[in-house]
């Protein structure tokens, strides 16, 4: 072995460095897995903002919704005019009740309403006109 | 301590040695100056606070010495030696100071010098009251019988000898390195306790994943998310204003028209009494809603997406 000078400072010196090298990789490693797990946060919200709104949204719902609200009136009442993903609907001689039963369920089907138009007529019945797609 | 290791007796004039392995070295007394006391003080911590002034009319430049203190029986041994000499006779009989380990003195083993120990041709090492000491072998008898130092007798106090100019301590610098070594085996832990925490989301995110496949690209994870966001805010604003044009609207007060096109909307509601309509108008204008015109029994409402 060779004769060191000043063996007992270098001893500490070397002890030092590995303390200072444990710290740094302590920290490195904590930044990166705050950043990945930021990251990973990020994406996992953004996932499920994802996944929700192709839910809420999924057109595999809206057909049978619609014919909900189709068979809800007398089908003198109901002019249906749907074409792929578009439909107009005329309702017409609807009480107040009816349109407010037929607006609940329009509001719960994911449909993109395009143009609404209700129109009170003299008999207080009303008509109504809607556009929407999916 | 280092008790287990080689050991060598060493002396002025001594013949070169050649050793690689560790080992530790007696001290003669040509080599340390020793003081025999008697005195009422118990603990070895207290011997030592006093050792500097036991040699005080001996030895002139205490700064260069070193001390070394046990209790031999009822009497303390008080013993001052110079590392730097130590280190050049070792230097001197080839020996690295590097390979030595602790010194030992030649005191500790009085008890088994039975005979004098050969110190080269001049002199031998001989107990004289109970106390190691250079004499010259003139003085002996010729057919003086020398003895070699036993290796199991090796005392268990020792003194670690300081090599170099260090100014740290061994032990001290030991025990820094112990304390730091920990620290920084703690740190390296904790650094792979951190590098694993992130694998939870990891899993929760590719489970996802698993479940959508489509989702796996972010390019259409964006194009979904910017096509259905749109979508979304939009519908849910016109969804917003037919429910609260709905709180309106009760038994006194109808609708009597609605519009709602993909950027504004408009509708007209009526009442028969100027009060209902008044509080119709508060309602609205507390529900946000902009009133555009309003007639004896008619209150028009606009506003844009």
């Amino acid at each position: 072995m060779m004769n060191i000078r000043y063996k007992n400072e270098l001893l500490v010196v070397a002890s030092v460095i590995f303390l200072l090298s444990g710290y740094l990789f302590k920290y490195k490693s904590f930044k990166s897995s705050q950043e990945l797990l930021y990251q990973k946060q990020n994406e996992l919200v953004e996932l499920k903002k994802v996944v929700g709104l192709q839910r809420v949204w999924s057109p595999k719902r809206v057909s049978s919704g619609l014919e909900n609200i189709r068979r809800s009136l007398s089908p003198n009442q109901v002019k249906w005019d749907k074409r792929g993903k578009k439909l107009t609907a005329k309702f017409k001689d609807m009480t107040s009740v009816e349109l407010n039963k037929i607006i609940n369920k329009i509001l719960n089907v994911a449909i993109e309403i395009e143009h609404l138009n209700i129109i009170k007529k003299q008999n207080d019945k009303y008509t109504m006109e809607l556009k929407c797609k999916w | 301590m280092g008790n287990n290791k080689g050991l060598i007796l060493v002396y002025k004039g001594m013949p070169k040695v050649s050793l690689e392995d560790r080992f530790n070295i007696v001290l003669t007394p040509q080599n340390y100056i020793l003081k025999k006391e008697k005195l009422p003080i118990k603990q070895e911590y207290q011997s030592k606070k006093i050792v500097s002034s036991i040699f005080d009319n001996f030895i002139e430049n205490k700064d260069e010495y070193s001390f070394f203190v046990y209790k031999e029986g009822e009497e303390w041994i008080f013993i001052a030696y110079k590392q730097e000499e130590v280190i050049s006779l070792l230097e001197e009989a080839g020996i690295k100071p590097s390979n030595v380990d602790e010194i030992f003195f030649a005191q500790q083993m009085v008890h088994s010098i039975t005979k004098p120990v050969s110190l080269g041709d001049g002199s031998a090492m001989a107990v004289i009251d109970g106390i190691a000491t250079i004499v010259p072998k003139i003085i002996l008898p010729d057919d003086t019988v020398y003895a070699n130092l036993l290796e199991d007798t090796t005392p268990k106090k020792s003194v670690p000898l300081s090599t170099g100019n260090s100014y740290i301590p061994k032990k001290m610098s030991i025990a820094i390195s112990a304390i730091f070594s920990i620290f920084a085996i703690l740190f390296i832990m904790e650094g792979v306790r951190y590098a694993s925490s992130s694998k939870e989301k990891s899993q929760k995110v590719q489970e996802i994943i698993e479940q959508y496949p489509s989702l796996q690209s972010s390019y259409k994870r964006d194009s979904i998310l910017s096509k259905y966001t749109k979508i979304d805010k939009e519908q849910r604003e016109k969804r917003d204003i037919l429910k609260r044009l709905s709180k309106l609207i009760n038994q006194r007060v109808k609708l009597e028209e609605l519009q709602l096109k993909q950027h504004s909307y408009s509708a007209k509601l009526s009442a028969q009494q100027s009060n209902i309509l008044n509080s119709l108008r508060h309602k609205a204008k507390s529900n946000n809603m902009q009133i555009s015109g309003i007639t004896s029994n008619q209150l028009t409402i606009k506003g844009n997406l």
